[in-house]
């Protein structure tokens, strides 16, 4: 049975995590408003585990798999029927950014934005939240194999796509 | 900055609005989640059982020769059911269900609820009272273009991207389009247009696509779908990233493009995507905003002549913000748009009955379930009747206002 510690538990846990989730989330799907909604029911899914819950430090890795596997779902869901809910024209950039910096942030989160869903949540799983293969393999629920070749793959393309011809341009 | 673990972090930097997201709303929504499996799962134990027992009596009974492989979703087959959750007799959830004309629809269903099995393609040639399977296999984005014809993307796994095919014997074969370099002057009779993301026009009628020889001169993102007496709606952007709308009524030789340049964005979050009547006369098209200040607000614009000419409705924004995007909806038989918008996690259905002057909440669908979205893929390709889906069946209405279940999920 759920009790109120189990709600304050939750809420400081929200608290605690939800930019980092939903930063997540933006890399993932590349529109604030997806990246809200994605995030939003990845937290539903803890809560409604809430009270399983027995290894806390378990806890963000549980939280990592449900975004990720709500964003596959969705994404599968999006190319039966073809919709594209983000925004052509990226977001509007933050005060004090210089045209360069937008420009470079921009045309970068373009590009993630090209990669097949698979590959940038192999990506952004393991060069934005720094995740061994293992992790990743368990978050996307598949082998460290596929996870090796996802990841080499989305950074092949990506590579290809931002027009890179020397290693030192981009460290990928 | 250079390392690609820096760039993740430049483009992840926080700076858009954060939404107003309590923490207890997301444990009371969780724990209402949790209540709602434990009943399903509840509920599929005593399935197991049914299911059980109605094998059972299946294979006592006779098979006749000649009867085509009928999946149970007529009226007796659903009238015998005690519980209206139970597995569907469809054999799934609908994902995808098109009217050709009076007799004949084709649904795709998906058998498993992570969406993660083969579906299946399911036609109908007496109007949905009978159901045969005619494909199984990864089928996306089907349209019915003729009572035979069809047309799909279809997931190659070896090249791990999708063919776009073509079937003419109802679904049972598909083959990938063929595309030749040759340009046509318009599209054949029973053809229609092909295109991807940002590419050219292509007309055919199935075998063979050629370039259309007049393109609209847009960056294409959507070809609307309209019944075949509506004519060619295209929609995309201009070079500068204008939303823009081009049609043709002479089978694209020519085309009519309006640019939307007077609709207020900063950054838009869903592109023009009509929505036409029957006779091709009326059209409807939505778009949103993502103006930090008005977050998610929907423009609507409507032409009452073949999109010659385009004047923008609800000038008194009487339609809510939708999260992510509300849906471009479709104009029943009486000329009232109809549109569903996702607000608060729940699905609402408006409309319009004064030509989009105003909107106001269309709850009351009779047959339908309230919170059943509409979509732009629901009106006949003869433009005589409309259908739509769900995970509880496949509905049919010959005014698009009122409805009746034809099968059961």
């Amino acid at each position: 049975m759920a009790t109120y510690d189990d709600e304050t538990r939750f809420a400081a846990y929200f608290e605690g995590r939800y930019r980092t989730v939903r930063r997540t989330a933006y890399l993932l799907c590349g529109d604030w408003h997806w990246a809200d909604d994605l995030a939003q029911t990845a937290f539903v899914r803890v809560a409604s585990s809430w009270h399983r819950v027995r290894d806390p430090a378990a806890l963000d890795a549980y939280t990592r798999t449900c975004l990720v596997r709500a964003y596959l779902a969705e994404s599968r869901r999006m190319w039966r029927r073809r919709e594209r809910p983000y925004a052509d024209p990226p977001d509007s950039p933050a005060a004090g950014d210089d045209a360069e910096v937008v420009s470079r942030r921009q045309a970068f989160a373009g590009v993630l934005r090209q990669l097949p869903p698979r590959q940038r949540a192999a990506v952004v799983l393991r060069y934005y939240q720094g995740l061994d293969v293992a992790a990743v393999a368990a978050a996307l629920g598949c082998t460290e194999g596929t996870v090796k070749s996802q990841t080499a793959r989305g950074l092949a393309k990506l590579r290809r796509l931002l027009d890179v011809t020397t290693p030192e341009e981009v460290s990928l | 900055m250079n390392r690609l673990e820096d760039l993740l972090h430049d483009v992840a930097r926080d700076d858009h609005p954060l939404p107003r997201v309590q923490a207890s709303d997301l444990y009371a929504a969780g724990r209402r989640r949790y209540r709602r499996r434990m009943w399903v799962r509840a509920g599929a134990a005593t399935v197991v059982v049914l299911v059980t027992t109605v094998g059972v009596a299946a294979v006592m009974r006779p098979e006749r020769a000649g009867e085509p492989d009928r999946v149970p979703g007529s009226a007796s087959a659903s009238a015998s059911r005690s519980i209206d959750w139970a597995p569907a007799s469809l054999g799934g959830t609908i994902v995808n269900v098109r009217l050709v004309d009076d007799a004949t629809l084709y649904a795709q269903v998906s058998p498993c609820a992570d969406d993660n099995c083969p579906q299946r393609l399911l036609a109908s040639t007496d109007g949905g009272r009978t159901w045969q399977e005619r494909y199984r296999g990864p089928l996306a984005e089907m349209v019915a273009r003729g009572p035979q014809t069809l047309s799909a993307s279809i997931w190659n796994p070896s090249t791990g991207t999708p063919d776009e095919s073509v079937s003419t014997d109802g679904g049972k074969t598909w083959s990938p389009v063929v595309h030749s370099t040759d340009p046509v002057a318009e599209v054949p009779d029973g053809g229609w247009l092909s295109g991807g993301l940002g590419a050219g026009l292509a007309a055919g009628d199935g075998t063979t696509f050629q370039p259309l020889k007049n393109q609209p001169g847009l960056q294409l993102r959507h070809l609307a779908q309209v019944a075949r007496t509506a004519g060619l709606w295209v929609a995309g952007t201009t070079a500068d990233g204008t939303p823009a709308i081009a049609v043709s009524h002479d089978r694209g030789r020519t085309w009519t493009v309006r640019t939307f340049a007077d609709f207020p964005h900063r950054g838009y979050l869903s592109y023009p995507r009509p929505v036409v009547s029957a006779d091709g006369r009326t059209a409807y098209v939505t778009m949103q905003v993502s103006d930090s200040d008005a977050p998610n607000r929907p423009s609507v614009y409507r032409t009452g002549d073949g999109g010659a000419t385009w004047t923008r409705v609800d000038t008194n924004g009487t339609l809510p913000a939708a999260r992510p995007t509300l849906t471009p909806g479709y104009i029943a038989a009486d000329g009232t748009h109809i549109v569903s918008l996702p607000v608060d996690g729940t699905v609402q259905v408006w409309a319009s009955r004064d030509n989009g002057t105003s909107y106001t909440r269309y709850p009351d669908r009779p047959g339908l379930p309230a919170d059943l979205p509409v979509s732009d893929g629901m009106l006949a390709l003869d433009g005589k009747g409309y259908v739509t889906g769900d995970g509880q069946g496949i509905y049919r209405s010959p005014d698009g206002l009122s409805w009746t279940r034809i099968a059961t999920a």
